[in-house]
């Protein structure tokens, strides 16, 4: 019985989330501890699976049998490797450290149980992805993460835009999940099974083709909706209207990496596909750069964090479309810390200016906000890269595997110019200067539960470089990497703070102004006119149908069939019993004719 | 001596235990009498789960077999009578209060029928106990003598329930004077390895005729919609699917165990059974869009879902039989609570209208999402339940070949969808009326439909359980067998 209980670290949140949709919603004090307490459970129990996990061997936790159907087997298990172990360790972590802050972001919020169960059930559902051991499995849970993601944009039901944003989200994401389906089936169809475990022997045996290519590219789609890459990446901008919080733990530390983990563990099969791979590498290594151009010209905070997320997440895909995971992995996880963190402060900015969110409006904030400004200071130099802290020691990792594809090198070093470039035209602006107005000048420090989180994150992105990363993920630091990278890249993210430095210093609105910037190279108006404006006409269509002749014609008409066969069914329904007699005795002849002619 | 403490004599024990009870004791001392037919009710659930397996009294060994069907059919049948009993005590009699007692106590001998079906091996057994099922139902049908509609569900149910029996009879008959024997292994028995002759195909659609009748399958459904509007809510759910089962309970007996498991007839039958279910399933479907009262809607589901069991039926192999026996247990699982929110929405409004609907979900959010995920289930939504059941029926058609029926019940499973997702709309996205009624739902309803709910879930995800107890049921006899003592 003691095997089942890693189904614990699952259950927990679940429970809470469905306790508190049930019973605990009248009393947000119990739902929020609820909550908050089964996802510090989670990440105990994902802990002690993490150090003693690896004692009991693979294949730890017994799985439970699902669906045989046919040839088809899924079974509903727990993955016990280090990889899967590891990632719920961080995911659990990351959430705990974000469900405190919530406790303080939230706590005049009237609403708060809701948002704690919504935010309950998105654990439960990323620890699905991470703990699935078959791609079903992981299917599934894959779409309730994107349910939860869903509910939390739109948490605050009272902004359209919000709701816009939330939709935008699920919409986008579903076009890449499409692909994503298609690529299981296309696994199931070619190597006979969708458990992780078979996979590697099923695809190593298999002989590459066309088809091993496309299911390769199928599961890379869910990759681009999940982790926004493009052109899928439109959602997740926007998305930064729902809570903080929520940004953090979703659109920067967990949800958004999950493409990352699954493409990890698919490797084996893109791996038998050069085309694949290439493609997933060049996506990557260009999404490195562009995002991080538009983040130049943007002035709400959280949208600066969330072009240079993207950014960060295309390295990690670059990396896994150069074959290396490992350091893909280790960026995933010092990307959590120190992202995580940076949103973290800025939700700590934008509670203490009264809900303000442009950069222009702060400035000042280094004095009233010493804290907030100090561990952003601290998360920038991580996001950069720049040693010892931790961003610095996996960005290097990645950076030496483009060693021999200098075109990769070059597109992805330069995204670290604009980065540094960026991050510190956004610390100056909001954080230097004089205040812009009374919400700043009157900006504080929140509560012991908004800082303690961002402490505890700081600790982590200053060591976090220095965590046996690698010897959960079975990858070893390239000891004799060519060093030329390390140094050209460091060289290149140190410029980027010059031109920011001198051009920012002092400003009080942008000196300068890019439009093809500012309105992100137009994608958005592109697809409003390519694929949103069509959908529309015909969903004005396809409503005209329904209300016109669906419901018009078929339904108010007392049915189709009342309506083709004339009166026909209205006599016989007429309620007479004499009718209804006299029908049975026809059905009676009807069956006696069919079987005269038989027989 | 010990055998005959089987669940059929307990049943018609307890049911004149309780008429006896009622008669001895004064009025106004029997308060306790409902809670006490609830208890015996559910005792005799666990009783029949137990024994069900265990060989029925020797004199009747010519009479009655025990095995898989039986096994998993008693229990389904006691457990109907449970949860009749349970809405049956709320059913609001006015005028008829005093004659509550025999209303609870009748479906105790309806039940007793039923059991005795599930294990029937000879025609004369099957005919007595169908009758015994059938009179109890007439008398429960009408039982609200002061509304003319149940007087008048309870005369039509009487009028077409009495012409279908004598369809079941004159077949009987036929048979005998075919085969000489009523009793399945003797028919089996003269009839093997021959040709079947006319006579005995005659027979066999006579006793179809009468068993068309019970599971309302088109042509032989007209009765339903009103008998089912007409009823008492209780007795409409024991209709809906205690009688309903029994008759594919019989189905199965006949055409798949015994008698008439001939390829001979078999090979007469398939195509009828198939184009039976293909009508049924459009009926059913097609005339469900249009209802707006929930009892009437009901009717038309359950008839869409006896199209299905024919489906699967028609495929004559034991993947079909199977079929059969899950989506009766899924059928029972999502229908049984529907039918007891429709009573209380009836005891709070006066009637089962669909406009009552309106809004519930923002008044009532439990009982709506309990209500959601029953109904698509119904539907067939994967991953609940009723998904799994759809599911097994296509692939049974699947594997036999029988694409045309496969066709219209895939069609018709998307139509279907249309029907079950108007009373989802009417709770979330219509507009609550502005006089909502003071009167709530009792919270021991809330729980039985989200547990309900949940089952539907549940069972979806990890059918196990029902493919087990589906194996069971097609397992071999217990004790004694088909072939004779």
């Amino acid at each position: 019985m003691i095997a089942y209980a890693p189904y614990l670290i699952l259950l927990l949140p679940l429970l809470a989330a469905v306790s508190i949709r049930l019973f605990l919603y009248p009393f947000p004090r119990i739902s929020v501890s609820v909550s908050t307490l089964a996802c510090l459970g989670s990440f105990m129990g994902s802990m002690a699976l993490l150090f003693w996990g690896s004692s009991l061997g693979q294949g730890i936790v017994p799985a439970l049998p699902w669906i045989e159907w046919g040839g088809f087997r899924a079974n509903f298990g727990i993955l016990g490797d280090p990889l899967a172990r590891g990632m719920a360790a961080l995911v659990s972590g990351v959430a705990f450290l974000v469900h405190l802050y919530s406790i303080g972001y939230l706590e005049k919020d009237p609403c708060r149980s809701r948002f704690f169960a919504e935010l309950s059930l998105f654990v439960f559902s990323m620890l699905g992805i991470v703990l699935a051991d078959n791609l079903i499995s992981m299917f599934i849970f894959w779409e309730l993460v994107g349910l939860s993601s869903y509910l939390l944009i739109g948490f605050w039901v009272e902004r359209p835009a919000a709701g816009a944003a939330a939709n935008k989200a699920f919409l986008v994401n579903r076009i890449g999940d499409f692909g994503f389906i298609l690529g299981i089936l296309g696994a199931w169809a070619l190597f006979g099974s969708v458990t992780f475990a078979d996979l590697p022997g099923r695809a190593a045996a298999s002989s590459p083709g066309w088809a091993v290519t496309a299911v390769g590219l199928g599961l890379f789609c869910g990759c681009l909706g999940k982790s926004a890459q493009f052109p899928l990446h439109v959602w997740l901008p926007d998305s930064m209207e729902g809570p903080t919080p929520v940004s953090s733990l979703l659109h920067a530390a967990t949800m958004v990496v999950a493409g990352v983990y699954m493409l990890v563990r698919v490797l084996p099969i893109l791996e038998m596909s050069q085309a694949t791979m290439m493609t997933i590498a060049w996506i990557g290594g260009w999404m490195t750069l562009l995002p991080a151009l538009l983040a130049c010209q943007q002035n709400d905070i959280k949208r600066i964090l969330a072009y240079s997320t993207l950014s960060e997440i295309a390295y990690m895909v670059m990396a896994v479309g150069l074959g290396v995971a490992g350091p893909a992995m280790y960026h995933l996880t010092t990307h959590a810390f120190f992202k995580c963190l940076l949103f973290l402060a800025a939700g700590s900015v934008i509670h203490g200016c009264h809900d303000e969110q442009d950069i222009w409006k702060m400035g000042g904030l280094g004095k009233r906000m010493p804290f907030t400004a100090f561990v952003t200071i601290l998360g920038t130099l991580a996001l950069c890269g720049i040693p010892p802290l931790s961003g610095f020691w996996s960005k290097d990792a990645i950076f030496a595997a483009t060693a021999h594809h200098p075109g990769l090198a070059a597109v992805s070093m330069g995204a670290g110019f604009f980065t540094s470039f960026f991050m510190l035209r956004m610390i100056l602006v909001a954080f230097g200067g004089e205040p812009k107005n009374d919400a700043a000048r009157h900006a504080h420090e929140g509560s012991i539960f908004l800082t303690a989180p961002m402490a505890l994150l700081a600790v982590l992105t200053l060591v976090g470089g220095l965590l046996p990363v690698e010897s959960y993920l079975h990858f070893q630091h390239p000891e004799a990497h060519e060093t030329w990278t390390l140094w050209i890249s460091l060289l290149v993210a140190l410029a980027g703070f010059v031109p920011a430095y001198f051009l920012y210093r002092q400003a009080t609105k942008d000196p300068i102004s890019i439009p093809v910037l500012r309105e992100k190279f137009y994608v958005d108006e592109i697809y409003q006119r390519v694929f949103v404006s069509p959908q529309d006409a015909f969903a004005r269509l396809t409503d005209a149908f329904e209300g016109w002749v669906v419901r018009g014609f078929l339904v108010r008409g007392s049915g189709v069939v009342a309506r083709a066969s004339g009166q026909g069914l209205r006599l016989v329904q007429c309620g007479q019993v004499q009718i209804y007699a006299a029908v049975f005795i026809l059905g009676v002849f009807l069956l006696l004719g069919w079987l005269w002619r038989q027989g | 001596m010990i055998r005959w403490f089987c669940p059929e004599v307990l049943l018609v024990l307890t049911g004149v235990t309780l008429i006896l009870a009622d008669a001895l004791i004064p009025p106004g001392k029997k308060e306790w009498l409902p809670r006490l037919s609830i208890l015996l009710g559910i005792a005799l659930f666990i009783f029949t789960i137990w024994q069900s397996g265990q060989p029925m009294p020797e004199v009747w060994a010519n009479l009655f077999v025990t095995d898989g069907l039986s096994l998993v059919f008693k229990p389904f049948f006691v457990l109907c009578l449970v949860g009749v009993t349970l809405i049956s005590v709320r059913y609001p009699m006015g005028r008829e209060e005093v004659v509550r007692t025999e209303f609870l106590a009748l479906p105790f001998f309806s039940t007793a029928g039923l059991c005795l079906l599930a294990s029937a091996r000879d025609f004369l057994a099957i005919f007595v106990a169908l009758e015994l099922v059938a009179i109890s139902l007439y008398l429960l049908a009408a039982f609200h003598r002061s509304r003319a509609a149940s007087l008048e569900a309870g005369m039509k149910l009487l009028v077409m329930g009495g012409l279908s029996t004598g369809f079941l009879v004159m077949g009987i008959a036929w048979l005998y004077a075919t085969a000489g024997s009523t009793e399945f292994s003797r028919i089996i028995l003269e009839q093997a390895g021959r040709p079947a002759s006319p006579a005995l195909l005659f027979a066999v659609g006579l006793i179809l005729t009468g068993l068309a009748f019970k599971i309302a399958a088109v042509p032989f459904h007209a009765w339903a919609p009103d008998v089912y509007e007409g009823a008492p809510t209780p007795i409409t759910a024991f209709l809906a699917i205690a009688s309903k089962a029994a008759g594919f309970v019989l189905l199965l007996r006949i055409f798949c165990l015994g008698a008439f498991a001939l390829d001979s007839v078999g090979w007469v039958f398939r195509p009828i059974l198939l184009t039976m279910g293909i009508a049924t399933v459009t009926l059913g479907t097609l005339a469900a869009l249009p209802q707006r009262n929930l009892k009437r809607y009901l009717a038309y589901s359950g008839i869409a879902h006896a199209g299905y069991m024919l489906l699967a039926l028609g495929t004559w192999g034991e993947s079909g039989m199977g079929t059969v026996a899950g989506y009766l247990w899924a059928y029972l699982l999502a229908t049984f609570p529907v039918f007891i929110f429709v009573q209380e929405l009836e005891r709070v409004h006066g009637n089962a209208d669909m406009r009552h609907l309106d809004g519930l979900a923002q008044r009532d959010p439990g009982p709506a999402l309990g209500l959601t995920l029953c109904f698509l289930s119904m539907a067939g939504l994967p991953p609940l339940l009723g998904f799994s059941a759809k599911l097994s029926v296509f692939t049974a058609l699947w594997s036999a070949g029988e694409i045309p029926g496969l066709v219209v019940g895939v069609i018709m499973a998307v139509v279907g969808l249309g029907f079950y997702l108007v009373p989802i709309r009417a709770m979330y996205w219509e507009r609550e009326p502005d006089v909502v009624p003071a009167q709530r739902f009792p919270s021991f309803l809330v729980w039985i439909l989200l547990l309900a709910g949940a089952a539907q879930l549940i069972l979806g995800f990890q059918p196990r359980p029902l493919v087990r107890l589906v194996e069971k049921s097609l397992a071999p006899m217990v004790s004694g067998n088909l072939q004779g003592k």
